[in-house]
């Protein structure tokens, strides 16, 4: 039954080879069209152009050579017989108004006497169509004058048959030649059509039997059906999958852009930067990261820690931060590049977690910073502190132990118990000093004092200085001088802040000096400077310690100066002071002879000058 | 008599030191630093020294560790006495031993009893 189905239906292949074997056929018959109206043209032409040669050769011959003669063949069938064309419908020689002298025709066929104008030249010559008296034949006459001595003595008329479109049995070979291959090649286009198409045509025949359920195979639609679903399903998928793409391709230009700048920012910070991933593996390191673990970045990238070419100690300081599987076990620790002392390098481990889920570890983000600086001034911090610390208890525990001395023995005996209560005047009064000086060294150092300069009458001050000094306990047996000349000019200084070096100083030259010594306090003028001094008669200053002595908390070793106390810090204010008002200090000593500090200070011509 | 050795730059407080424990039967002997110290020793040494920490040239440290080198069994004991924190200073006077701490400020009294301690301590050691 099914056999029967399938005969009884026109396969698509079969309609497609009729269909092509249908316009094989128009094609050809086109073909035959075109090249039979073409030749139909081309013989046109050509018959006017034999009519017209034939009319000329025509008129060119004497009129009584075309005319009949009794006892001759007529001379104009004679001619046309020669010319020998088929389509020579006849031939008419004429007087100028139109009857026939001469005239041969072809059988059946009788000419047309149709006048010519023998008054008008300009149609003399040329050719027109004229009816044959034959239904369907149409003839074109070809004319022409005969001319004797310039009079028209009368026409000549060859008519032939105009060619038409139709069927020529001479045209058989040549249609034949243009449709044989076009009928040939025809079946064998079908043929190769049919072969390719068969596999097509079986799958298309065996899906359309499942689907109309012509056999009744219900699984069969099933498969079908969901066979339909699924490439339903499969192209909304890549539907879905090119937009995917397409939007996944933006993402990644835009992270790509992303990562470039911030891999360049973290290339241009200061500190060293390292990220490891949650294996422990380096997968980014900065440049800065190469000095302070003095290793290339390349040579970190893809290697654990242990594998890093680094001093190892650096290694074992750094492990308890880079602990990729439980995390930093500790977050800062610092280590001493090549072991020197006088670096260290501070590293600081930051464990990275997803952004969206914060218990997932991504690994460890990793800063180094070189913390020299940090260290060598947190140094000098402490040992500024201790040193202070340490000046300051040094009176308090001398007031301490005189007080209870003289609290704890009441049968002291005078000479004692005087002195013992002068060292704690002496040492209270150390103890300002120190406390005056660390604050005015603080406030200039800095930055934070305002030279407020005034006219100052040096004589004025400087006997203001020696006076106080007397009244120290320091001084009491010391002979005190002061030499200033009455003309000397006012100089524009810092009124309170000279007053606190020249304190310092003469402070010194009475600590320093012999029991019966002297101290000399002057000031005098040269072109460009006022110049004071302050000259003691002392234990002097060793020459090797002289270049030290404006230095902060610099102690003498000497034994002698040592027994006489002091803080450091007196002979280096003096100095801030007086480079505070772009002055000088010199010092001049001799061991076992005096101290001469000198403070030069320019005048104000000079300082304009300078300005 | 007994005899103190006190090595210290602040002269105060082997002035101080010399008239409380005069009646203590005390002779009070001087020296500035660790060298003048290790000088004096080598003549004669002390019942007991008393030293500061802090002073120019030798210090108080390098003077005891010069005394244990050159004196394992150094007849006398040592009371430091700085005006230093003494807390941080502690591990190697622990790790020379027969070293004892006093802090500044401190009274002489106080000086007086401790001296009699190690005094008492060393002859029983003795």
């Amino acid at each position: 039954m099914t056999t029967s189905v399938n005969a009884a239906r026109s396969s698509p292949a079969d309609r497609a080879g009729l269909l092509i074997l249908l316009a094989g056929l128009i094609a050809a018959l086109l073909v035959a069209f075109l090249a039979v109206r073409h030749q139909t043209e081309q013989h046109a032409t050509e018959l006017v152009e034999q009519g017209t040669r034939l009319v000329k050769a025509l008129t060119a011959i004497p009129k009584d050579g075309l005319t009949p003669t009794v006892g001759r063949p007529n001379p104009l069938a004679a001619v046309l017989r020669a010319h020998g064309n088929a389509d020579l419908a006849y031939g008419l020689v004429t007087d100028p108004q139109g009857h026939p002298l001469s005239e041969v025709a072809a059988p059946g066929l009788t000419p047309t006497l149709l006048p010519l104008a023998a008054d008008k030249p300009a149609e003399w010559f040329g050719h027109r169509p004229v009816d044959s008296g034959v239904a369907g034949l149409r003839l074109v006459e070809f004319h022409g004058p005969m001319l004797q001595d310039g009079h028209l003595e009368g026409f000549v008329r060859v008519a032939f048959r105009e060619p038409s479109i139709g069927f020529d049995t001479r045209q058989i070979p040549f249609l034949a030649g243009l449709a044989l291959p076009v009928l040939l090649l025809v079946p064998l286009f079908f043929f190769m059509l049919r072969s390719q198409l068969r596999p097509l045509q079986d799958v298309s025949r065996r899906f359309e039997t499942l689907a109309t359920g012509s056999v009744g195979d219900v699984a069969a639609r099933d498969v079908v059906s969901r066979f339909g679903r699924f490439l339903d399903a499969t192209e909304n998928r890549i539907r879905e999958l090119e937009a995917t793409r397409s939007d996944a391709e933006t993402s990644i230009k835009l992270l790509g852009y992303k990562r470039e700048k911030v891999e360049s920012a973290l290339e241009t910070l200061p500190e060293g930067i390292m990220v490891l991933d949650e294996s422990g593996v380096v997968v980014f390191a900065n440049p800065k990261v190469g000095p302070l673990l003095a290793a290339a970045p390349a040579d970190l990238i893809n290697k654990r820690p242990a594998e890093w070419p680094i001093d190892p100690a650096i290694t074992r300081a750094l492990a308890p931060l880079l602990n990729a599987e439980s995390g930093p076990s500790t977050h800062n620790t610092d280590f001493h590049p090549g072991n020197d002392q006088g670096r260290r390098v501070s590293v600081w481990a930051l464990p990275l977690f997803a952004p969206r889920d914060t218990t997932r570890r991504l690994g460890i983000l990793v800063v180094l910073r070189e913390t020299t600086d940090q260290m060598l001034a947190g140094r000098a911090r402490d040992e500024f502190i201790a040193h202070v610390a340490h000046e300051l208890k040094t009176p308090l525990s001398n007031i301490s132990l005189y007080g209870e001395l003289l609290r704890d023995e009441p049968g002291l005996a005078a000479e004692t118990r005087i002195e013992a209560i002068n060292t704690v005047c002496d040492e209270a009064q150390r103890a300002a000093g120190l406390i005056a000086n660390l604050l005015n060294i603080s406030r200039i150092e800095a930055g934070s004092i305002v030279i407020d300069r005034q006219r100052v009458r040096l004589a004025e001050l400087l006997t203001d200085c020696m006076d106080h000094l007397s009244h120290s306990g320091i001084a009491r047996a010391l002979r005190l001088r002061v030499d200033v000349p009455p003309e000397l000019p006012p100089i524009e200084l810092d009124k309170d802040l000279l007053r606190i070096a020249i304190n310092n100083l003469l402070t010194n030259a009475a600590k320093y000096n012999r029991a019966d010594g002297e101290i000399l306090l002057a000031a005098e003028e040269t072109d460009d400077h006022i110049v004071i001094s302050v000259q003691d008669s002392g234990i002097g200053i060793a020459s090797d310690e002289l270049p030290h002595i404006f230095e902060k908390f610099y102690r003498s070793a000497d034994r002698e100066a040592v027994s006489r106390g002091g803080h450091g810090l007196g002979l280096y204010l003096a100095r801030q002071i007086v480079e505070l008002h772009q002055g000088h200090i010199e010092v001049v000593s001799q061991p076992g002879q005096g101290t001469r500090f000198t403070l030069s200070f320019r005048k104000p011509h000079v300082l304009l000058r300078a300005a | 008599m007994k005899r103190l050795l006190v090595v210290d730059d602040e002269p105060h407080v082997a002035r101080v030191l010399r008239v409380s424990l005069a009646k203590e039967g005390w002779a009070i002997e001087v020296a500035h630093n660790g060298t003048e110290a290790l000088a004096l020793i080598a003549a004669n040494p002390p019942d007991v020294m008393i030293t500061d920490i802090q002073m120019p040239g030798m210090g108080g440290e390098a003077l005891c560790r010069s005394l244990h080198a050159s004196m394992p069994d150094r007849p006398f004991p040592i009371l430091v006495m700085t005006s230093m924190t003494a807390l941080d200073q502690r591990s190697w006077a622990r790790e020379l031993g027969g070293i004892e701490f006093l802090e500044k400020p401190v009274s002489p009294r106080r000086v007086a009893v401790t001296l009699t301690q190690l005094l008492e301590r060393k002859n029983n050691d003795g």
